[in-house]
């Protein structure tokens, strides 16, 4: 912040800052009538649109973006004066393009036009919108059957772009969604909906201003959902506890400086976000949770052989949870070896991190990747649960489950039907507003949808945003595969390597992002909608221009697929296009839960989707709240790869510089690094045991065996604090060592905070 | 004339004009840049107690869409926006002025 900022008090004010202010607001709000003008009371409620970055709630919608560093940086990557034109493509061949890094490509800017791949001239090449559409759909229609092909869908998606794609893609007659949400929270959708009937978290966000305890576990917030840390912060103040449980020792997780205090902000002050850290081995979160349980009942078996009180929540346990008894048995049987063995925490430790909770009356945990993606995530994730039962911390204020999600709308996305295996209350419904009936057996999710392209029985992918190919684990070998489709298509704001494996025919179609302004055919400013972590749905409209007049809003584009692909007999895709209240009529009418929407969804702070397990309903298979049925596994990847000299544990994250496979800029400056990013993170001991020094150069090579040699090739050995034989890096780079068959029992998400690699000098060959 | 009553008067030059501003913030901004009362938008913000991202909404409409003012500068990390008045914006303002 610099001090000519244009603050220029005038001499001769007789009232200040406050009389000016009263003077200015007075005539902003009773103003005479302008065109287009709304009170000074609307403005500041939900006309504003939803940040673009991470799904973090927000206190007051709207307004809040400017504060997080990672919101200002995804709005002005949106916001760039750089522009893709058709005479970029005619400059640069895609084979060459091909050769650009993920940052060189999405800095040449925003897309301008419609484009389609030309095999014999290896360009893309402009082409009119209706021409897309009807290629598109001469290729879709052409296909033997309608599961070859795949329909992805990005966590940017609206609520309405989201249900108009299932709409189109269901009517075509499959359900193939893979989408980023499989990759991502999968496991905490899958272990919640078995645990308490909902795969959804519990908590609002007051409800952190209530807790007296948070267990922040698997998740780094100062890069990944900045909005969050104010929240811990604000917990710290007033002295509730937040224990951390992270492999590494992240910095917004110790300190924060809130940019909304603007005398913090000149001092360059900063307060605590955590009162406890605690760094467990990649794996270990599960045995961390088994052994605080232990702790609990320890203690409470304690209370009762003394006569004092108890500490469990018996009423709870009796009347809204099924498997306790079964469960305490498996607990009081792990043994203090295995748990201090694979959390890679001492007793005491894990006992100290225990008596908060012995302690608390309000808890609420939070999770997010590094804990969702591993092979035993499901399992981990009813552990937690489990643990949280045990004192009733769910269903009540200041209590409750928090799995934080990624992008900005991918819950929303599950909830309006972006799901290969969906409800079959949701298909009926739909059936029923459609008049038809759509497909009811189960599609693709990632994995599937991987495993389809590699067998060669996919014909067709479609994308609805994201960066497919790159997101995704063995990201070469399914590279390979999208050249031999036969179409592929792109919804897209910016150029990534996802759009640079043309199959016979490709096209990208350029989009608006979600800070542009939406207009229909009259003019008339559109709004979508959005739901964040918390179940809150947002309106969000866009507050700059269009990057170019050629582009098409996310629902403009699949309304013009779909007509051009199915016709208008069952959807009238033109009138949905044209006024988006029409497409949340639908959702009403199809999801009951959205009420109103259209109302509700124009209050301040939109609405809340009402979430069972919040009212202590259990949509489970017992009418009751589950605790979990799992042992810890006989051996973590930690524990395989112990003692053998040159193999490690690594986990795949992201840079402060980057928002999923969107590379920002080069810097990783809470870790230290700039402009670079082939680095991998390594204990200094394992450094020295290996014969390796700060700078060296090496290669990590993949050990899953399955014939195929992975490797990352060419990256610079950091020496970081992370736990013995845990090795960390960034994605997509080292996507290339995770293998697609190890996913998640049950969940099927990738394992990309477990991926088993050795390293070796480097081979510059 | 008081400051208050400069920004009443200017507020009213700006906002009778009939111009299709976004909201009447859009008025206020461009008397606010015309007094020298604030010329980026966080401060301005800051002064009349609005959100800093309805303010950025404002000043790309009165830039984008009416040429009215023109961006100097724009702090990356904020997305604080220094703007001054175009030819069109202090054109708003002469005859008031005279």
């Amino acid at each position: 912040m610099t001090k000519d900022d244009c603050i220029k008090k005038p001499s001769g004010a007789a009232g200040g800052w406050g009389a000016l202010k009263s003077v200015g607001r007075q005539l902003m709000g009773t103003g005479s009538p302008v065109s287009r003008a709304k009170t000074l009371l609307s403005l500041n409620q939900a006309d504003g649109f939803d940040c673009p970055g991470c799904a973090w709630g927000d206190p007051e919608h709207g307004s809040s973006f400017e504060f997080c560093e990672n919101g200002v940086k995804a709005v002005a990557w949106e916001a760039t004066k750089a522009r893709v034109t058709p005479e970029f493509f005619a400059e640069h061949s895609v084979t060459e393009l091909q050769g650009w890094t993920d940052y060189d490509l999405e800095h040449a800017g925003r897309l301008t036009t419609p484009i389609r791949y030309n095999p014999e001239t290896d360009h893309y090449e402009e082409v009119s919108w209706q021409d897309a559409f009807d290629g598109i759909a001469a290729a879709l229609n052409a296909l033997e059957n309608p599961n070859q092909a795949e329909f992805y869908t990005s966590g940017r998606a609206s609520n309405e772009a989201a249900f108009l794609y299932q709409l189109f893609v269901r009517l075509y007659g499959t359900n193939n969604f893979p989408d980023c949400s499989n990759m991502c929270h999968e496991a905490s959708g899958v272990a919640l909906t078995q645990a308490i009937g909902v795969g959804k978290g519990t908590v609002l966000l007051d409800d952190f201003e209530k807790c007296d305890l948070i267990y922040c576990v698997g998740q780094n917030p100062g890069t990944n959902h900045p909005r969050m840390l104010a929240s811990l912060r604000e917990a710290v103040e007033r002295g509730a506890k937040v224990c951390v449980f992270n492999t590494l020792k992240e910095k917004g997780l110790t300190k924060f400086a809130d940019p909304q205090k603007k005398l913090e902000m000149l001092t360059g002050g900063a307060e605590p976000t955590s009162t406890d850290y605690y760094r467990p081995r990649l794996g270990g979160d599960m045995a961390v949770f088994r052994g605080m349980s232990k702790v609990v009942l320890e203690a409470e078996d304690r209370a009762m052989t003394e006569g004092r009180p108890p500490i469990l929540d018996h009423d709870f346990i009796r009347e809204h949870t099924s498997g306790f008894e079964g469960w305490c048995d498996m607990v009081r049987a792990t043994s203090w070896e295995i748990i201090e063995e694979q959390s890679g925490l001492s007793r005491d430790e894990i006992t100290r991190a225990a008596e908060m909770y012995l302690k608390a009356e309000r808890v609420i945990t939070t999770w997010a990747m590094g804990v969702t993606q591993h092979l035993h995530s499901v399992q981990t994730i009813r552990e937690i649960a489990s643990f949280m039962f045990l004192k009733g911390n769910i269903g009540r204020e200041g209590a409750g489950l928090c799995p934080v999600r990624g992008h900005s709308n991918v819950q929303g996305d599950r909830t309006v039907g972006i799901n290969e295996k969906a409800p079959a209350a949701f298909l009926d419904a739909l059936e029923k507003e459609l008049g038809v009936t759509l497909p009811r057996e189960p599609g693709h999710n990632v994995t599937h949808a991987i495993g389809a392209m590699l067998e060669g029985t996919v014909k067709a992918f479609v994308a609805l945003g994201g960066n497919f190919a790159r997101a995704v684990p063995d990201s070469s070998l399914v590279a390979d595969a999208f050249r031999n489709l036969d179409l592929t298509v792109n919804i897209a704001t910016k150029l990534n390597h996802g759009h640079l494996m043309p199959g016979k025919a490709s096209y990208v179609l350029p989009c608006l992002g979600r800070t542009e302004i939406d207009r229909n055919s009259k003019g008339e400013r559109q709004m979508i909608t959005v739901e964040d972590s918390m179940s809150m749905v947002h309106g969000s409209s866009g507050i700059n221009l269009p990057a170019s007049k050629s582009l098409k809003s996310e629902i403009g584009i699949i309304a013009g697929m779909a007509k051009a692909t199915l016709g208008s007999d069952v959807v009238n895709w033109d009138e949905m296009a044209e006024d988006y209240d029409k497409i949340r009529d639908m959702i009403a009418r199809v999801l009951p839960s959205f009420g109103d929407f259209n109302t509700q969804v124009r209050k301040p702070r939109g609405f809340w989707l009402r979430n069972s397990a919040s009212h202590r309903e259990w949509k489970t298979t017992t009418g009751l709240a589950n605790f979990g049925t799992d042992d810890l596994r006989d051996r973590t990847e930690w524990q395989e790869v112990k003692g053998e000299n040159g193999k490690f544990v690594l986990q795949t994250f992201r840079s402060h510089d980057q928002y999923n496979t969107t590379i920002y800029g080069m810097d990783d400056r809470y870790r230290g690094v700039y402009g670079i990013r082939n680095v991998v993170f390594i204990n200094p001991k394992d450094m020295e045991k290996n014969g390796l020094s700060d700078g060296d150069m090496v290669d990590l090579i993949g050990c899953f065996d399955d014939g195929r040699h992975r490797a990352c090739k060419g990256f610079r050995v950091v020496p970081y604090d992370t736990p013995y034989g845990c090795l960390a890096g960034y994605y997509p780079e080292m996507n290339e060592l995770v293998p697609h068959q190890t996913v998640g029992d049950q969940s099927y998400t990738p394992t990309s905070k477990s991926v088993i690699v050795k390293i070796e000098p480097h081979q510059s060959a | 004339m008081s400051q208050e009553e400069d920004l009443e008067a200017a507020f009213h030059a700006a906002h009778s004009t009939g111009l299709p501003y976004l909201s009447p913030m859009g008025p206020m901004i461009l008397a606010a840049t015309h007094l020298g009362v604030a010329r980026d938008s966080r401060s301005f913000a800051r002064i009349f107690d609005l959100a800093h991202a309805l303010v950025i909404r404002e000043c790309t409409s009165l830039e984008q869409e009416l040429g009215l003012i023109e961006t100097e500068r724009k702090d990356v990390r904020t997305s604080r926006v220094f703007y001054r008045l175009t030819d069109a914006g202090d054109a708003l303002f002469e005859a008031k002025d005279d």
